[in-house]
């Protein structure tokens, strides 16, 4: 019973804060000691207690959630949005739009034909099925980007808007992603309008060959995270994968305004 | 083992050799600042924001002692 109403205690406080409390306390009471006593090891044994105890306390607003929940909880929505493509039979590879007046957090659009055109003017939020337009070319899908929310992490962990901050601001995006435990590293090669991603270690093994029209979280969000940093439109040309390794070719394709 | 657990370890281990070798409470903050400040910088951009911020108030509290200590220090020089 006793034992039954502790664990209850230990789930619904957490055991960092509880783990902290106690350093705390304990440190108080050796400093305390030290003090009365006149000995000096103990005073700053006390201290170190203390100390340690307002790290910890500090370290324990973090939450993480097992790898297995992760992929659990994420894989529905990536498979929904894949079959989305596969029902409305889009073959093309998709295109990442850096965040505009229109659409504040960017967009993914899949053109219906290879040679699309995208008016930019005609987008916003609360479009998704692009099809009441008298030119074919301009047809296609457009979604959220499934990275939006890490884009933000990169931003707020590096302290810097991506905007315009141009392709090495991308690259801090490996910390975050590292520390996350989704991957081990970005690099990113520019030549001309080519750009070649390769992201070594991601845990998350969901890619496949419809990753050129819906990425995962991951690679969307260093996608998006590009064609914030460049204020360009980017379209994906290839995604390859390789023991961990993926290597994602895109293109800019021109600024915001040169589509509108 | 997660970025956070790294750093809670390393500190603890810091604190532990720290009380081990240094008898004297000035010494022994000023190396827990120093101790705080590296880690806060070399593990600055692998740990949250929010928890980035949550460290200041140590370190400028640390950073007080510090200054306590030091004017300490010049005033018995000049004595």
């Amino acid at each position: 019973m006793i034992f039954k109403a502790l664990t209850v205690l230990i789930n619904t406080m957490k055991i960092k804060r509880i783990a902290g409390a106690v350093l705390i306390s304990i440190g108080a009471v050796l400093t305390f000691k030290g003090a009365i006593d006149g000995n000096q090891s103990m005073i700053n044994a006390g201290i170190g207690g203390v100390f340690l105890g307002v790290v910890v306390l500090t370290f324990s607003t973090s939450d993480y959630i097992k790898y297995d929940a992760f992929k659990a909880v994420t894989l529905p929505y990536t498979d929904l949005s894949r079959k989305l493509v596969e029902v409305l039979e889009l073959k093309n590879e998709a295109v990442y739009i850096p965040p505009y007046s229109n659409l504040p957090e960017g967009g993914v659009f899949i053109p219906l034909h290879n040679d699309f055109d995208i008016d930019l003017a005609k987008l916003d939020k609360s479009t998704i099925f692009i099809t009441d337009l008298s030119r074919e070319k301009e047809m296609g899908l457009l979604l959220t980007p499934l990275g939006k929310e890490l884009v933000k992490m990169y931003e707020s962990y590096s302290e810097l808007d991506f905007t315009n901050a141009g392709l090495h601001a991308v690259e801090n995006a490996s910390a975050v992603l590292r520390s996350l435990g989704l991957a081990d590293s970005i690099t990113i090669e520019e030549s001309e309008d080519r750009i070649i991603v390769y992201l070594n270690g991601v845990k998350a093994s969901m890619c496949s060959k419809t990753c050129e029209q819906i990425a995962c979280p991951i690679c969307s969000s260093v996608l998006l995270s590009i064609a914030k940093s460049l204020q360009e439109l980017i379209v994906v040309d290839e995604f390859k994968f390789e023991n961990g390794l993926i290597e994602i070719s895109a293109r800019r394709i021109g600024g915001v305004n040169e589509w509108m | 083992m997660d970025v956070d657990d790294a750093v809670v370890l390393a500190l603890a281990i810091w604190v532990f050799i720290c009380s081990l070798l240094v008898k004297t409470v000035d010494v022994y903050v000023t190396l827990l600042l120093i101790g705080l400040l590296v880690v806060a910088e070399v593990a600055g951009n692998f740990i949250k924001p929010e928890t980035k911020q949550g460290l200041k108030p140590a370190i400028y509290f640390l950073l007080f002692v510090f200054f306590v200590i030091v004017v300490k220090k010049v005033a018995e020089v000049l004595r």
